[in-house]
């Protein structure tokens, strides 16, 4: 068993050509931590992977495992020497390789006996559950078949640090919740250094320690999975990270302990406002991100702190129903649930559960929850003009 | 490079796998390949031709189309000792050849068929002046041959154009060339393009200068080809053509005939007057060293001994070899008519060696197309 | 080589992370490209510019007394030399366009019916490459001929006769030479079209045509690029213009080019002229392809391609399907290797009849003189250079297929497609006025007139063809492979070997033996560059054939092609004993029922350097 290294990001830069892929990337990866990196496809987060195992080259920066710097500019360690493993997106197996070969492959570089190697690819075979199929050419198996014998090379040779390329991406639902529970526990019980990349948010919650969050190159956040579902640092993270919907606002009222008052139309509710910054206007323009499950249907007669919906659909999820409600301001939530059911068309009030709710300031110009706004919201850069008048409390 | 060398030794010494095996081989030939690829460079420098005789000569190269040449140079190797490093193509490519090494040339000697590239390549100062053999004495013929400047030897000759006929076919052979716009010949005749056909030029230019001109000339061949003229593009075409019957008459270098009808021996050949002469020319150039054109006039005065001519008569005895000699005292093979009993003329080279592009230019153009 | 550089001067350090190798390596990978470069240029592009630029500046190369002159182009221009252009660029379309919808319905039959004897199929397309076009017209001579078989045997039609020998005679033979390029370009895309997007079209009801069209939408990139190199491979060949054209005086571009050369003075400049107008052909034909293919890309196969179920064919279709691809074969290899036998073994002219069937001409041919050292010179050229050229074709393949390859992959793509339209008469020439310069002997690098040169010219000859024959298996090598390989602890070289030679050793491997019978049967480059006092096969089978016996000539040609195929047959025998399981289970299974042609795929890569 080796000794699980920390992984270390400084500065990491990466261009093909001019164009840039990765920009600026500092992060550090615990020793023997579960991390996962999130990110839509095209936001870097597969290079910056490969950076780390090493296929890629960085342009600036500097990346090292275990104290040793193994990339830096002009310098490069080549992958076979940083004592990793990774498992492939699209398998990477080798076709013309049985499955015990494929798997033997790894033990190559520890310089073991044919039975031991014999006996180890077997053990985890066996682990996997592909005991009987060693001697099957690995386009004679199933899809889950053929992650598990890449996962199985991966795991055989008891690397300190294991790369994740989307694992689980080319499998259909049920098998994914099977072997993420397997990666999850096969890795914990090896101890050993996890960087995995998903773009998956359920995915990743539910194996990470920690959480980063790629977006165009950038890593956005870095933190463990509650704190980057109750604290998003911009829009992006947000939306990215699962939201019901998400509404233009007014703030109202001076923030006070993390929260701050919103209005839309002549509806109040609170929200948490750790993005905006210490200088908030009054009447300053934000957007509001509503979080799943945090939307409420208040019963009927409740008018405080409730805003007007109309139902859409209600589609039934066995414990009661979700529906797609609509403002009468024109927003839209989905994924609303009551356990009774509203049927479309039903005038509705809702709740919002201001713990669910996380407030950034609009870009001037641009509408709310346009995605092209996001870059400069995540800043949270306040409005210029600065107005002292704030409404009594 | 070594150390994939040893790679490979190393993986062909261990029987572990097969698959290590293979893949070695197919890495490790490109090694291989490259190493070998060195070597051949060393050796690529031995010849045919050795020498005989124990002192190191400089070795000569001669460019030669003729079907006696290697026969000769092996002969000369033989009784000299030098070595001769034979470059065997058709005429068509050494002259691309020699053209394309320009001012650099690689050739020592020359020997094809016809005496206008020679022409034009004593014009352009390639070729050793003022050089006759003296070991044999020219026959009347072959004195015409020679240049003022004796730029180039004469070694022999055949004649450019002559009517070969399938004699159970055709009963009387036309006698001139105007014959052959007669309507009996209407469809029946064929013959070579010059512009890919080396031994033809001299045909057309012959044609040319015995009608009074290039615009003459022209004329003829329009009212040939009016009355039906083939055009193929070789000898080998041409008498295919005839004995397959698709025409009657083939107008093609005599020594081709000749050959052609010692298989088919019904084949006959026919000489209307005037018939030209193509002689088979050997040059020296003047660019090379002082040894090697020493070594070159050696060569040459071979070819003019007996023994050179007896070499030149052997080597091949259905094609080339069916010269007519230049030089007197030897014999020419049976078939081959004598020189003084033929209507012949002998083109100047000069004059029509200039305008050999322009003529075959003409021929493709108006005549093939 | 530059790997292997890399690891000698890397100190055998037990430091897991060494300093030095990463800079090491990134020299050594920006060495292997401008190698590359390097000898792309000495020995591909130099040679060819240095002869096209001879139509405007004659004197460069001490062939003329102009610095810059128009002349030449004035002369190609005119008369019978544009003909000849305006001819190739016609029946070269036409063997481009006919080449490429046989080789969609060999491939469909292939690759969806059970069509019966599907590898010995492939077999008999690599067999049409590997004859020479040569070899080729001279058979189809040999029986439609004015003295051939089909009047031996009393049954010459001369209309048969007539039609044959014509532009049309020309267009057909090479478009039946170019059905292998058109089915190896199709035939991937064909194979990565997989099931759902023909099922899709018949789920929204599309008839049969609807999914004809639907498929040949998405097959369109590649269609294009089977159009493209039949027609570069049809508009520089030169054998089908020696023979079947000059005889039935079809004047053709490549011919004229050779016509310049061979008369006295040779007219350089144009035949240079020419040769630009052949590369402005292709050009043409390539910015068409561009612009037509813009936007579109090819469907890589992946993993996750349902592979299209092969239907069975019933027994009428069955029957017309294999006698329509009989038919095929008949012209395309039948007729030419029946001319090659009946010419050798009949003396000519003479009733056929089997008391005239002779051996004479095979017995005559180990007393030819030297013939036996011209074979083995020539065998151990074919050697090197297959070799040579397959390592370099692998290297320019990869380079071009590369996702990152950029402008210079882009470059190089089209360089290698132009260089195909580039005659050999051509190229040879380029190398003497290129390696013969005073300069190179003042250096001391007289390269002209060695084996040396010739090994290099026959790697130039054959690297275009090689490298886009090569470029669709590599293109396909999922670089994830490699990747893995390394990641699990294998060197550069030893991922190379272990996971990507073994994917592309059979591509490799048809590389090889195309380049080997190209090079053993090469005539150009062999006549003008072969050293003194050495006779290549091709050049002792002209030699024969100019000077001598018909018969012999045809049976030496016979015999070097069967040579040839004697060379292919063992290397496939030893294929099948030296490759380790794993490499041959992957010719069976991997990809698809019919694999061997899929990885001998050309043009895959095509899409990065044109279509975007």
């Amino acid at each position: 068993m080796k000794v699980s290294p920390e992984v270390k990001l400084d500065h990491v830069f990466k261009r093909y050509g001019s164009v840039p892929v990765l920009r600026d990337v500092t992060m550090t990866v615990p020793a023997g931590s579960f991390t996962v990196l999130l990110g839509p496809s095209g936001s870097g987060k597969s290079t910056l992977l490969r950076c780390v195992a090493g296929i890629e080259q960085i342009s600036d920066g500097s990346i090292s495992i275990g104290g040793q710097v193994v990339a830096a500019k002009r310098r490069h360690c080549p992958p076979e020497r940083r004592e990793l493993a990774m498992v492939f997106q699209d398998y990477a197996l080798w076709p013309h390789m049985k499955v015990s070969a494929n798997v033997a492959f790894a033990l190559r570089r520890l310089d073991l006996s044919g039975t031991e190697v014999h006996a180890r690819v077997g053990n985890m075979l066996e682990r996997l559950g592909l005991d009987g199929l060693a001697d099957r050419y690995p386009a004679e198996l199933s899809g889950g078949q053929q992650q598990r014998v890449a996962l199985a090379r991966a795991l055989v040779s008891r690397p300190g640090l294991i790369l994740f390329d989307e694992p689980l991406s080319n499998l259909d639902a049920d098998l994914r919740d099977r072997l993420r529970v397997e990666i999850a526990t096969l890795v914990r019980e090896a101890g050993s250094t996890a960087l995995y990349i998903t773009h998956d948010q359920a995915e990743a919650f539910a194996l990470a320690d920690l959480v980063g969050v790629v977006h165009e190159g950038q890593l956005v956040q870095l933190g463990p999975a509650e704190e980057i579902y109750s604290a998003p640092k911009t829009p992006f993270v947000a939306r990215f990270t699962g939201l019901s919907g998400e509404l233009p606002a007014k703030i109202s009222a001076r923030p006070d302990n993390g929260m701050v008052r919103a209005s839309i139309g002549d509806a109040h509710f609170s929200a948490r406002c750790h993005a905006l910054g210490d200088r908030v206007d009054p009447r300053a323009s934000v957007t509001v991100m509503v979080r799943h499950g945090t939307v409420h249907i208040a019963p009927p007669g409740s008018a405080e702190e409730t805003l007007e919906a109309e139902v859409i659909d209600a589609a039934f999820r066995g414990r009661g129903y979700d529906h797609v409600i609509q403002l009468t301001t024109g927003q839209r939530m989905v994924g609303v649930f009551d356990k009774r059911r509203h049927n479309p068309g039903d005038r509705v009030r809702i709740r919002l559960d201001p713990a669910g709710c996380h407030a950034y300031f609009t870009p001037s110009g641009n509408e709310a929850g346009d995605s092209g706004a996001s870059r400069s919201a995540e800043s949270g850069t306040p409005r210029p003009e600065e107005a002292a008048a704030w409404p009594a409390a | 490079m070594s150390d994939r060398l040893w790679d490979q030794n190393k993986a062909a010494a261990s029987p572990r796998r097969g698959v290590r095996l293979a893949s070695t081989i197919l890495a490790g030939t490109a090694a291989a390949a490259l190493l070998g690829a060195c070597g051949s460079a060393g050796a690529s420098s031995p010849t045919t031709a050795q020498a005989a005789s124990g002192k190191a000569k400089v070795p000569i190269t001669l460019y030669e189309a003729e079907g006696y040449g290697p026969s000769v140079a092996q002969a000369f190797t033989a009784k000299t000792g030098i070595p001769v490093r034979v470059v065997d193509h058709s005429t068509g490519t050494l002259l691309a050849k020699i053209q394309a090494e320009g001012s650099n040339p690689q050739w020592n000697m020359l020997w094809v068929d016809g005496d206008e590239p020679f022409a034009s390549l004593d014009k352009a100062g390639y070729l050793l002046k003022g050089f006759l053999p003296s070991s044999g004495s020219l026959n009347p013929v072959g004195r015409r041959l020679v240049p003022a400047d004796k730029s180039f030897i004469p070694t022999g000759t055949t004649v450019a154009g002559a009517v070969v006929y399938n004699s159970k076919v055709v009963s009387s052979p036309p006698a001139s060339w105007q014959d052959l716009l007669k309507p009996q010949w209407r469809g029946a005749v064929g013959m070579n393009n010059p512009a890919l056909s080396g031994p033809t030029y001299p045909f057309v230019a012959g044609m040319m200068q015995m009608l009074g001109g290039v615009n003459p000339g022209e004329h003829y061949f329009q009212s040939l080809k009016a009355n039906g003229l083939h055009v193929f593009p070789t000898n080998k075409v041409t008498l295919g053509a005839l004995v397959a019957g698709t025409i009657k008459l083939a107008v093609v270098q005599n020594s081709a005939g000749l050959g052609f009808a010692y298989k088919n021996p019904g084949l006959k050949v026919a000489y209307p007057s005037k018939v030209t002469l193509l002689p088979g020319i050997l040059g020296i150039d003047s660019h090379a060293s002082a040894t090697q054109i020493a070594e070159s006039k050696q060569f040459a005065n071979f070819v003019y001994s007996p023994q050179g001519q007896a070499a030149m008569l052997a080597g091949d005895p259905h094609g080339d070899s069916l010269f007519s000699p230049v030089v007197t005292g030897t014999i020419p093979h049976k078939a081959v008519p004598s020189l003084s009993s033929l209507p012949l003329q002998v083109l100047n080279p000069y004059v029509w060696g200039s305008r050999e592009s322009q003529v075959n230019t003409f021929f493709t153009n108006q005549i093939v197309g | 080589m530059s790997i292997a550089a890399a690891r000698r001067i890397r100190p055998a350090s037990s430091r897991p992370f060494d300093r030095q190798s990463g800079v090491v390596s990134l020299i050594a990978s920006k060495a292997t490209v401008g190698l590359l470069w390097v000898a792309l240029g000495a020995f591909l592009i130099i040679p060819t510019m240095s002869f096209l630029v001879l139509a405007f500046s004659p004197r460069l190369f001490g062939q003329g007394t102009a610095w810059l002159t128009a002349s030449n182009l004035k002369t190609a221009l005119g008369g019978v030399t544009l003909r000849g252009m305006v001819d190739s660029i016609a029946v070269s379309s036409f063997a481009a366009i006919t080449a490429t919808a046989v080789g969609v319905g060999i491939a469909w039959l292939v690759q969806r019916r059970d069509l019966p004897g599907r590898s010995a199929l492939t077999f008999g397309l690599w067999a049409i490459m590997i004859v020479p076009t040569y070899v080729v017209g001279a058979g189809w001579e040999a029986v439609l001929g004015p003295a051939g078989l089909l009047r031996s045997a009393g049954i010459a039609s001369p209309a048969l006769a007539h039609l044959f020998f014509s532009g049309f005679g020309v267009a057909v033979v090479l478009a039946l030479r170019g059905v292998p390029f058109a089915y190896f370009a199709i035939s991937v895309a064909m194979a990565g079209l997989g099931r759902d997007v023909e099922d899709a079209a018949r789920t929204h009801g599309g008839n049969r045509r609807d999914v004809a069209r639907v498929a040949i939408g998405l097959l369109a990139p590649a269609l294009f690029s089977s159009l493209v190199i039949v027609f570069a491979e049809s508009i520089g060949d030169f054998g089908v213009a020696a023979t079947i054209a000059q005889a039935s005086s079809f004047p053709v571009a490549t011919y004229q080019i050779y016509a310049s050369i061979s008369t006295f003075p040779a007219q350089f400049g144009v035949a240079a002229v020419v040769g630009w107008l052949l590369v402005a052909a292709v050009a043409l034909a390539l910015m068409l392809q561009a612009r037509l293919t813009k936007g579109r890309s090819y469907a890589v196969i992946g993993g996750r391609i349902r592979p299209a179920a092969v239907r069975r064919l019933g027994l009428l279709p069955k029957l017309t399907a294999t006698l329509a691809v009989g038919f095929f074969f008949t012209l395309a290899l039948g007729v030419p290797v029946l001319g090659g036998f009946v010419a050798s073994l009949f003396p000519p002219l003479e009733p056929l009849g089997l008391s005239h069937l002779t051996l004479a001409y095979y017995l005559q041919i180990p007393h030819s003189k030297s013939l036996g050292g011209s074979v083995l010179f020539s065998m151990r050229m074919a050697t090197l250079a297959a070799t040579a050229t397959v390592a370099g074709a692998a290297i320019v393949a990869r380079l071009v297929g590369s996702p990152r390859a950029g402008w210079a992959g882009r470059l190089v793509d089209l360089t290698m497609l132009t260089a195909v339209a580039i005659p050999g008469v051509v190229f040879a020439a380029g190398y003497v006025f290129t390696y013969n310069l005073g300069f190179w002997h003042h250096l001391g690098l007289s390269l002209y007139g060695t084996s040396t040169l010739l090994g290099i010219a026959y790697v130039g000859a054959a690297l275009p063809t090689s490298a886009r024959l090569l470029s669709g298996p590599m293109a396909q090598l999922q670089g994830s492979l490699i990747g893995a390989a390394r990641v699990h602890g294998a060197s550069p070289i030893s991922a190379w070997r272990k996971a990507a030679l073994p994917l592309v050793a059979r591509s490799l491997m048809w590389a090889w033996l195309l380049a080997f019978s190209a090079t053993f049967l090469e005539l150009p480059v062999s006549e003008m560059l072969a050293p003194a006092g050495v006779t290549p096969v091709s050049v002792a089978v002209t030699q024969v054939l100019n000077k001598s016996n018909l018969s012999e000539g045809a049976a030496l040609s016979v015999t070097a092609v069967l040579l040839t195929l004697g060379v292919i047959a063992a290397v496939l025998a030893l294929w099948r004993v030296v490759a380790p399981a794993g490499w041959r289970y992957l010719g069976r299974t991997w990809w698809g029922p019919t694999q061997t042609e899929r990885l001998g795929a050309p043009m895959a890569g095509e899409r990065k350097g044109l279509a975007g």
